[in-house]
């Protein structure tokens, strides 16, 4: 553990340092993700946030080495001390399914169509763990259980597309977790469901962890989903980090201007009546990424140095990370904001 | 919860399906053989002089009793529900080349090119797929490429002069295989079980006789099949690619299987899917291919059949031999859609 | 849990899948990106078609003997008097076989071209009226695709008399049905595209706003179709000439010379130029309409536009 208490070293499940990545796009050599660095904890819940084109997805897919062909690496990612980045294919598969698991975003389009359930969720068991088919099934039907599938027997003879969204995702959970893996890379796990049943979802994360110790990584552009269930938080805009601690802090009293904007942008229960207010403009796309700190062309405080000086990470007081030169904090972000963990 | 039921295939859902494709096949047979009759009653050409004599021809009394022994007096219309009864009578008429009936001049011919269409269909596919893998694993390579000229070049040779090509080289020159024909001569075929002298002589447990007939399949076989091959590498290695990339093969991928496994049980079976369709496709190719290559093969089946009838404007032969090979192409869909059916989990008969 | 739903931010599009953030491009995907006159095989295609079409032009120039005339020694292998060898009447085979391409290039091409015509405005016609028109239409399109190509292309040239222009209509009854079923269902697609329908909410006239639609989208296909059509009417016409269906002697036509060498099997230089005459043009239309299929690969083409 760090000074202020954060997992690091040996105590870290996942430790990510400087990571980038390079992607050649039809303009050139842009780098998608630009030197971020976050770590989780055993047991915990980071959630990475940001909106699409902040190299989320990208960050989480560079973990386990999907990237597309073309896209290239640097810095650190750690996983239990090991380092994952430039890893052999070999030792690549070790650790995809068996020690880390990734949950995709869209279980219609991340469960094989034409496959059974039961195959999809023994064939990395039996690849990984070696068990016999009975015994790998057994697995199967406990962590269908797990997730609260009804009758798991007979969902194990059944296809994906028999199944509505909501049950879809629990079942690419239980696929994910099969092996037992130490970390779950969880992929925007509730945007394309409908929101009576991301809940359950989100329960079903957060429970898990609990039960069975495994760190859960977050990715999602909805704050909603994160407030609910994220032990700390990472916002990301333009590929670098903004702001990053625990939830309660960074968006309980958000200190950058990119979170303070999201958070005023939300429709919130307490501050009934109180406008929402969008930040003006767009997010910066690859081609077009301002000088300075991504983020100025949209920010109500915005100085002649965020124009142009990249702002650094630097460590508050309270433990947070900040990526804002601008200094003193403005007044309107000294305030507690309406937003609460519940 | 939403759930269906488990059984896709029901037998009053199969049942439904097949009424309604052998109903639609019906009426297309039925308008094939309007069409066959129409075509056949525009020839110019008159078929008594097609088939009698010189001094036949000379005497009204003869060509008379010609027309009407074909029933060619009567008015059009009627002739043609005249010839729908016997058809489902299972008489098709008489040739006039053979004077046998065309039914079985049919029996005769039809399982000589099935034979020949299977063994070529299997061995395209066989080697289509695997190149078409090849290309798509190895996208971009030079292999790749490589595999995209010679798919090319093989949809664009002209089967006839492949044939010759291929005739002169393993015949005239190499002499490693037969000339023509099924068997070679002076041996008799297996007893009529199929119809395909290869299985039959399996059945039979004769095995040179077996030989026999593979060596004369080879020649004929693997020129239809050039064409085939091209095409299906060509489609297997566009499906492949358009499967590879998808997010379930990266979900397998994410899981830490290899990727020969990706590759076999996550790529492979929605790939091959569309080779049904192909196969269909490449089928009437096929039969297209047979009038060519029978002809130069000498080869018994109804490519060359019809060429013969359509050069002696054999109006019974022309007629049955279009009916024939409509059903077949009717049957061969249907039997592609079921394949489907039975492939894909998420098709339900309808 | 008091604070949900999406961020109401910005017009940003909705989270690209992933894989396709930033647009990433492999080697590949580059290779495609070329326009057609960088693809090699583009190219090598359009450059031997173009020798033809000059051959054909020029072939009274170019050819060193008339094609008919027989008068060399009978079978005479390849040598440099006769580049090609003479055939079984004496005839000088070079010249035969460039003569050879002002019978097929412009007659495929022709062809082609006729029944486009007819097969994209019937399929439009089915596309746009639908109901009983569509019907009627796409069963006879049935019912020619119910028969494979060279039996009923024999059935017709059979019927209409064994002469090479025969031959040529036959070929434009069997091909037609195939731009009908794409042009109708071109127009179907757009029929039913969103933009169509928010246009016709917003009171546009149906048919005008499909127009605008199809323009830029009908196009393409159709001519991609139609060149790789061009190598498949070369291959039946020599077909049918080879059984004697098409062009008569002595004309000559490379799918009745094929037919000649057949007969004179020894002097194997009969039949093998005029074949790879027909290998060539088919193969260069093939290169072509293969690239330009490439090209309007809908996913190469978003990349392009972007």
């Amino acid at each position: 553990m760090s000074a202020d208490g954060w997992p690091t070293g040996t105590g870290a499940v996942l430790e990510v340092q400087d990571l980038s990545v390079a992607l050649r796009t039809s303009h050139g050599i842009r780098r998608a993700v630009n030197g971020i660095s976050f770590s989780i904890g055993q047991g915990e819940i980071l959630g990475i946030a940001g909106e699409s084109g902040s190299g989320k997805t990208l960050t989480a897919l560079s973990l386990l080495g999907l990237l597309p062909l073309g896209a290239r690496t640097s810095g650190s990612v750690r996983f239990e001390g090991r380092e994952l980045l430039g890893l052999k294919r070999r030792q690549l598969r070790e650790v995809r399914g068996k020690q880390v698991a990734l949950v995709s975003q869209d279980p219609a389009t991340s469960l094989h169509p034409l496959l059974r359930i039961d195959v999809q969720m023994t064939e990395h068991v039996r690849a990984h763990l070696g068990f016999s088919k009975e015994k790998a099934r057994e697995r199967a039907i406990e962590m269908l259980t797990a997730v609260r599938i009804p009758d798991p027997e007979s969902a194990l003879y059944a296809h994906p597309h028999q199944f509505s969204g909501g049950m879809r995702q629990r079942i690419a959970i239980a696929m994910a977790l099969a092996c037992e893996p130490r970390l779950l890379v969880a992929d925007e796990p509730t945007t394309a469901l409908d929101v009576t049943v991301q809940a359950g979802i989100l329960r079903l994360l957060d429970r898990l962890r609990r039960e069975r110790g495994v760190s859960v990584m977050i990715i999602t552009h909805d704050l909603g989903v994160l407030s609910s269930i994220s032990d700390r938080i990472c916002i990301l805009y333009g590929g670098r980090v903004a702001e990053y601690g625990v939830t309660p802090d960074v968006l309980g009293a958000p200190r950058h201007p990119y979170t303070e904007g999201l958070m005023r942008s939300l429709p919130s229960a307490s501050a009934s009546g109180a406008a929402m207010v969008p930040i003006q403009g767009s997010p910066p796309s690859l081609d077009a990424m301002p000088d300075g700190c991504a983020f100025h062309p949209r920010c109500e405080w915005a100085t002649e140095r965020c124009r142009t000086v990249v702002p650094n990470l630097r460590t508050l007081d309270d433990g947070r990370r900040l990526a804002c030169d601008v200094d003193p904090l403005p007044a309107a972000m000294a305030g507690p904001a309406p937003v609460g963990r519940s | 919860m939403n759930r269906r039921s488990a059984r896709r295939v029901t037998p009053a859902g199969l049942g439904r399906f097949l009424a309604r494709r052998l109903g639609i096949g019906a009426v297309l047979v039925v308008g094939i053989t309007l069409v066959a009759f129409i075509l056949t009653h525009l020839v110019p050409a008159d078929p008594a002089t097609a088939n009698l004599g010189q001094s036949a021809l000379g005497d009204p009394a003869i060509v008379k009793a010609f027309y009407h022994e074909y029933g060619l007096d009567k008015p059009v219309p009627e002739q043609y529900l005249i010839y729908l009864w016997k058809l489902l009578h299972g008489n098709l008429g008489i040739s006039e080349q053979s004077h046998r009936a065309v039914a079985t001049d049919l029996s005769q011919y039809v399982p000589a090119t099935i034979e020949l269409a299977l063994f070529a269909i299997v061995v395209s596919i066989v080697i289509g797929v695997g190149l078409g893998v090849l290309a798509a694993v190895r996208r971009g390579h030079p292999v790749d490429s490589g595999l995209r000229v010679v798919s090319l070049l093989g949809v664009s040779m002209p089967t006839f002069w492949v044939a010759l090509f291929v005739f002169y080289i393993f015949f005239f020159r190499l002499g490693w295989l037969p000339s023509g024909g099924r068997l070679s001569p002076g041996l008799s075929a297996p007893a009529k079980i199929t119809g395909l002298y290869t299985v039959d002589a399996l059945l039979h447990g004769q095995w040179s006789l077996f030989v026999n007939a593979l060596e004369h399949l080879v020649l004929p076989g693997m020129v239809l099949g050039i064409f085939t091959v091209g095409t299906v590498t060509r489609f297997t290695r566009a499906s492949v690619l358009e499967v590879i990339n998808l997010d379930y093969v990266r979900a397998a991928r994410a899981k830490g299987l290899s990727e020969w496994t990706v590759i076999r049980r996550h790529v492979m079976r929605p790939a091959l899917l569309p080779i049904a369709t192909v196969a269909s496709l490449a089928f009437g190719s096929l039969l297209s291919g047979t009038v060519l290559v029978e002809n130069i093969f000498s080869w018994p089946g109804i490519g060359e059949y019809a060429y013969l009838s359509a050069i002696n404007l054999d109006l019974p032969a022309i007629m049955g031999v279009s009916i024939v090979v409509a059903i077949i192409y009717i049957v061969t869909n249907l039997l592609v859609d079921l394949l489907y059916s039975v492939l894909d989990p998420r098709i339900e008969l309808r | 849990m008091s604070t949900r739903g999406a961020l109401p931010l910005d017009a940003g599009p909705v989270p690209a899948p992933p894989g396709q953030e930033g647009d990433v491009l492999t080697r590949q995907d580059r290779a495609a990106l070329r326009p057609p006159w960088r693809q090699p095989l583009a190219v090598t295609g359009g450059a031997i078609i173009l020798t033809w079409a000059l051959v054909a032009i020029f072939a009274p120039e170019l050819a060193p003997h008339p094609p008919n005339l027989q008068f060399g020694p009978l079978n005479a292998p390849p040598s440099h008097v006769y580049l090609f060898g003479t055939d079984e009447l004496g005839r000088d085979v070079l010249s035969r076989v460039l003569y050879g391409a002002r019978l097929s290039l412009p007659l495929a091409a022709l062809l082609v071209a006729v029944a486009m015509t007819i097969g994209s405005v019937l399929g439009a016609t089915a596309g746009f009226f639908g109901g009983v028109v569509d019907a009627v239409i796409m069963r006879i399109a049935d019912l020619v695709f119910a028969f494979p190509g060279i039996i009923l292309a024999l059935a017709v040239a059979a019927a209409l008399g064994a002469e090479l222009r025969n031959a040529v209509l036959a070929v434009i009854v069997v091909s037609w049905p195939s731009y009908a079923r794409l042009s109708r269902g071109l127009v179907l697609a757009a029929r039913s595209s969103e933009y169509v329908t928010s246009a016709r909410l917003l009171g546009s006239s149906a048919w005008r706003t499909m127009w605008v639609e199809l323009r830029p989208n009908i196009a393409g296909p159709i001519f991609v179709l139609a060149a790789l059509d061009i190598g498949n009417a070369v291959l039946l016409l020599s077909g049918l000439s080879f059984l004697g269906l098409g062009a008569q002697p002595p004309t000559a036509e490379w799918g009745s010379m094929v037919a000649e060498g057949a007969q004179n099997f020894s002097s194997y230089w009969i039949g093998l130029f005029p074949g790879l005459a027909i290998l060539t043009v088919v193969l260069a239309f093939n290169f072509v309409g293969d690239a330009l299929r490439d090209m309007l690969d809908p996913r190469t083409a978003r990349m392009i536009r972007k």
